[in-house]
């Protein structure tokens, strides 16, 4: 201990000074306080930041993309789009925020109907999503069925025939009450697909890990998550359940190939960008017009390209198209208040 | 490619320039964000990735693997002199860390933990590069049965850890689990007592409760007390070299929590915090000595920051292999590969190799990096501990409450920190165990997600969990720590008589 306590007292101040700057800092550009102060949506819009808020962590697809094509939009509108991650309550909590945000344009928010519409028909909350101002789509993301390799399983036919004759009982996904869950008992009913106890696991990758150790037989999945264990053949890819197939495997035949019926509706992700219920018509424009040019720019085809994140652009009608027809047909064929009870 | 042409194309990136120096810049980044409480890896990670883009993809990626070492050994800095951790995989590194910076061993401490997290993360590290089919293979075997023995196995360490009364620990014990019931719940939608409010929907963050259990509880407590940490009476002994010697002169102890940590690491979901608590819990356990824990015994701080910097090296298999990350920091850094155009899976150790190698090595490299930073600069900051208490408590508290809500922007956090901190230093003044309750709210989610789970897949009966030979090995392991000692002493009586 041979140094001057004062030589450390600076040490110890310029610590204590950085550490504080740099959490407030990361605070700052992370709630996007950065911003002077909010705009109203006038005839300039959009005239000051606009706070991107992301339902879910840092790290996910959906961050992932919103961190990619982010700045590209920020240029496009004039303005900075300081992304917010305000997750959990399975995106209930940042879309909720956005939809009580003030219908200006300066507060946005991306989402995957279906997943976070089952969430709320599952959890009622006090928002309508089908009010939500649709402000396009950017990505589509099918879901696929993969199975352990070991009971060499050859296709939807085959694995019906299995969980018919049974063979197999557990069929598995996301958590029970998610997405999944509801997509699980919509193919028993309409497929046929007879399963006997549904396991939810903590998210895609969890699910097909534990087809990987054959803990379940079968597991839905989305494609990019099952892409790397599927060119492992540490599981076999079943089949895919969208209707337009999946850029991940091109090679798959879809179910509505096999005569199965079609169910978008729930099969795929399709992800969008949302403001508030009753945002102005120039707002909507603005952003389909930097969406589009920004989805359809040779960046965006070259990063879709090398990341196998496939990428689309359709307008914001479409993007409440997805919503509305989720809240339509979900009901009809699944009883929420079973999901609910998570009888099976 | 053959794996020696890859290790040396890897090599020549990694010192070529300016990626060496993204090394430097990536730990230095991590180091800080470990170091701020409720930031940490994964956030950190999250703040940088957007500004990785113009980077080539190996060096952004060294700059996110970098940040990922330099913030599991950053946490230990603020654990060891404010008592604050600054992740959850360095909360188990206060219980010793900071009773050495109260008997004015700061310094030691500090560089106990930097010579412990860097060789522990060196060797998990280059174990890595040689064993990833052997921990492919372990992360296959741990499925749900044995995740649920692994947390009660943990939930047994409560009765090692546990000074003076077990009843009040197992009180706290069983305090931190009802903590984890709230939210909703882990295998069907039912909501518990969340009072209809969306901020409540994911339950209480247990980082939040370590923050305030550990920073708001102790700074209540040093609010009655004169002078600085250290105390007024006390004198700054001990150096940094001599840190440094201690932690060298028990390699095997080094060697067996860094492992430890590496394959609680490997399992996805475990982590950090968990590996954390294991070490702590295991060297206690070994110890000759143990009643000597908690009161600022060295070997705490070395097991506990050999352990988390040793995740390392285990969490990044599923990640590259799969794409299945394991903890908040992989699945950014999952999120960095995307970005960058690289896909997990089976390319990572083929095509993909030597870009594979070029960011482990810069990870073995890294850890020469913390370990000068940390003896020689870090060990400079332990005269913090002599700062007057009236300046550190508004600071501390400040970081805490930024923290808090920096983990989720979720108020909640910060009413958790705030509450849990009153009640820790209840707990703490009547001696009610800290540790056994932290073990209950790290362990509680996933000890009853997995047997539910467990139990779904077995169709009720609970032969599963020694059906298996994983799982039996941890039941019997339960079995010994919990009987062990009791046993032990019969037999030794009736051996005496």
């Amino acid at each position: 201990m041979g140094k001057d306590n004062r030589d450390r007292g600076i040490g110890r101040r310029s610590f204590v000074k950085c550490a504080g700057a740099a959490s407030a800092v990361s605070l700052a550009g992370l709630a996007g306080c950065l911003t002077d102060d909010e705009g109203d949506g006038g005839d300039d819009y959009p005239s000051d930041d606009i706070q991107f808020i992301i339902p879910f962590s840092e790290g996910g697809g959906t961050d992932v993309y919103a961190r990619e094509m982010g700045p590209m939009l920020g240029e496009e509108l004039g303005v900075n789009l300081p992304i917010e991650n305000i997750s959990g309550a399975a995106s209930l909590r940042g879309t909720g925020e956005m939809m009580h945000s003030e219908p200006d344009g300066y507060t946005v928010a991306a989402y995957n109907p279906p997943s976070t519409p089952v969430s709320e028909m599952v959890n009622e909350q006090d928002f309508d999503l089908t009010e939500a101002t649709g402000l396009g789509l950017f990505a589509t993301t099918p879901f696929v069925i993969v199975a352990h390799p070991d009971y060499e399983i050859e296709d939807y036919d085959d694995l019906i025939d299995r969980y018919d004759d049974g063979e197999l009982e557990i069929f598995s996904g996301k958590e029970r009450g998610g997405i999944d869950h509801v997509m699980a008992k919509v193919m028993r009913e309409e497929h046929g697909i007879n399963w006997e106890e549904y396991v939810g696991y903590d998210g895609s990758g969890p699910a097909v890990e534990a087809t990987m150790s054959d803990e379940v037989p079968a597991a839905i999945s989305t494609d990019t998550a099952a892409e790397a264990a599927v060119a492992d053949d540490s599981v076999d890819l079943v089949c895919v359940l969208a209707s337009g197939g999946s850029g991940v495997f091109p090679d798959e035949e879809p179910v509505t190939e096999q005569g199965y019926e079609e169910m978008d509706y729930l099969v795929e992700l399709s992800r969008g960008i949302y403001a508030p219920p009753e945002t102005p018509d120039e707002v909507v424009e603005a952003w389909e017009d930097a969406l589009e040019t920004v989805m359809t720019s040779e960046e965006m085809e070259e990063w879709s390209e090398e990341t196998g994140n496939e990428i689309i652009y359709d307008d914001g009608a479409a993007a409440e198209a997805v919503v509305e027809e989720a809240y339509e047909q979900i009901p009809d064929v699944v009883d929420l208040d079973d999901v609910r009870d998570a009888a099976d | 490619m053959s794996i020696v042409q890859a290790l040396m194309e890897a090599t020549s990136i990694v010192f070529s320039w300016p990626t060496i120096g993204w090394v430097v810049v990536g730990l230095f980044l991590g180091i800080i964000a470990g170091a701020l409480p409720g930031v940490g890896a994964a956030l950190g990670m999250a703040i940088v990735l957007p500004l990785t883009l113009p980077l080539q993809p190996v060096d952004a990626l060294i700059v996110l693997v970098g940040m990922y070492s330099g913030a599991m050994y950053g946490g230990s800095i603020s654990a060891i002199l404010v008592n604050v951790p600054g992740t959850g995989g360095s909360a188990a590194t206060t219980l010793d860390g900071y009773p050495m910076s109260k008997k004015g061993q700061a310094v030691e401490a500090l560089a106990i933990s930097a010579t412990a997290s860097a060789i522990a993360g060196f060797f998990s590290v280059a174990a890595l590069i040689l064993l990833s089919p052997v921990i492919i293979e372990l992360v296959l075997a741990f499925g749900s049965p044995e995740y649920f023995v692994m947390a009660i196995l943990g939930l047994a360490l409560i009765t090692v850890v546990v000074r003076g009364s077990i009843v009040k620990g197992l009180t706290a014990g069983a305090f931190g689990l009802m903590i984890t019931s709230i939210g909703i719940a882990p295998n069907s939608p039912e909501l518990r007592y969340t009072f209809d409010s969306l901020a409540l929907y994911d339950g209480i963050d247990f980082i939040a409760a370590l923050i305030g259990v550990f920073a708001i509880a102790e700074m209540i407590k040093l609010s009655a007390q004169k002078g600085g940490i250290a105390g007024e009476a006390i004198n700054m002994s001990g150096s940094a070299l001599s840190g440094v010697r201690t932690t060298l002169s028990h390699p095997i102890k080094l060697l067996k929590s860094g492992f430890m940590g590496m394959f609680i690491g490997a399992i996805p979901g475990a982590g950090a915090t968990v590996a954390n608590f294991f070490a702590y819990g295991e060297e206690v356990r070994s110890s000759k000595d143990s009643e000597s824990f908690g009161t600022g015994n060295p070997l705490g701080v070395l097991a506990t920051e050999a352990s988390n910097n040793g995740t390392i090296g285990g969490s990044l298999v599923p990640t590259i292999s799969f794409g299945i990350p394991g903890s908040g920091a992989t699945a950014v850094l999952l999120g960095g590969l995307l970005l960058h155009g690289l896909r997990p899976g089976p390319d990572m150790f083929e095509g993909e190799l030597a870009t594979t190698y070029a960011f482990l090595i810069a990870l073995l490299i890294g850890n020469i990096f913390i370990l000068l930073v940390g003896v020689f600069l870090v060990t400079r900051l332990g005269i913090l501990t002599k700062v007057e208490t009236n300046v550190i408590i508004p600071m501390v508290i400040v970081l805490a409450i930024l923290g808090g809500y920096t983990l989720d922007t979720n108020w909640i956090d910060v009413w958790t920190v705030l509450g849990l901190g009153v009640i820790g230093y209840f707990m703490v003044k009547y001696d009610y165990s800290i540790i056994a309750f932290l073990l209950g709210i790290i362990l509680g989610e996933i000890a009853e997600e997995n047997l539910m789970r467990s139990l779904q897949l077995s169709g009720g009966s609970y032969d599963i969990f020694v059906m298996r030979p994983l799982s039996l090995l941890l039941v019997i392991m339960i079995l010994v720590i919990l009987f062990g000692p009791f046993i032990k002493s019969k037999l030794k009586a009736s051996f005496n008589n």
